[in-house]
């Protein structure tokens, strides 16, 4: 994808639950969601992250988590990488769905992502780990999105390219 | 998050603001469970000031709904965002929720309730 790339990794310490809404809250500002799709962007952002530190990481405080969000004018993609050993199957990626047993306290975050997110893809990493990859399309109004980002220096801190 | 306790002659609010996620999920279900444990177990959730919600979160109610029902209790949520609700309706647990608009609304579906008791 050509376009941008804002890459975090997150240490499993203090608000790294937060720390990871507010990179999604921020580009979903950069990319003129409105509150709704902002909503539904963080959300899915935060079901992968919350998936990668507890079934990925085994909630381990010694490994981190890769976050990387990737846009051009037409779609934006969140990858969201950890390092543990969980396969994709363990994800039962294909019976998940986010109204299945009311009643469970678990299980439903597999299901909203794929609700909400236009494609949900996840593989293995070559080096160890799952890569849970988001993407939603952008809608035509955002079609300026490239403009505004050259003019947009500050604000997201990470590493960022082209 | 932030959670504002309102204790009434026959019922608490709780006003929530903030994120509803993994992070916060046990300090409400303490909080919550601590006063249905001391005979509160009528509770009113305002969400209106809660801009984020997911899967751990809606886990958490549907958890702390449990101990509530086995307490013999209620648990209303009222004031939810429009996309707060979303989630509470494309995963249908707007179905096992007794969900209001308003405070107030949700105020007099107890108070009514009491009135058909007795």
């Amino acid at each position: 994808m050509s376009g941008q790339v804002y890459r975090l990794t997150i240490y499993p310490e203090n608000d790294h639950f937060g720390r990871c809404y507010a990179a999604a809250s921020e580009v979903a500002g950069r990319l003129g969601f409105d509150p709704e799709e902002e909503f539904r962007f963080a959300v899915c952002v935060s079901e992968a992250y919350t998936n990668a530190f507890i079934h990925g990481n085994k909630s381990d405080p010694s490994k981190s988590i890769n976050v990387v969000f990737a846009w051009d004018e037409e779609v934006v993609r969140v990858d969201v990488e950890d390092q543990g050993e969980t396969k994709p199957e363990a994800l039962h990626l294909d019976d998940s769905r986010p109204d299945i047993d009311c009643e469970k306290s678990g299980g439903r975050g597999v299901g909203i992502m794929r609700l909400f997110a236009d494609r949900m893809e996840v593989e293995e990493r070559q080096e160890g780990g799952l890569r849970v990859s988001i993407s939603f399309r952008l809608r035509r109004k955002n079609s300026q999105v490239g403009v505004l980002l050259q003019k947009s220096n500050g604000g997201v801190h990470g590493n960022q390219s082209n | 998050m932030e959670i504002r306790v309102t204790e009434n002659e026959d019922y608490i609010t709780l006003s929530l603001k903030g994120r509803l996620d993994f992070a916060s999920s046990t300090n409400l279900k303490e909080e919550i469970l601590k006063r249905v444990a001391q005979g509160k177990t009528r509770i009113i959730l305002n969400l209106a000031q809660i801009d984020f919600i997911n899967s751990s979160g809606l886990g958490t109610l549907v958890s702390i709904l449990k101990e509530v029902r086995l307490a013999k209790g209620r648990l209303l949520l009222s004031n939810l965002a429009s996309y707060v609700e979303e989630i509470f309706e494309i995963t249908q647990l707007s179905h096992i929720f007794e969900i209001y608009p308003s405070e107030a609304e949700a105020h007099e579906a107890l108070t009514a309730s009491r009135v058909n008791v007795s």
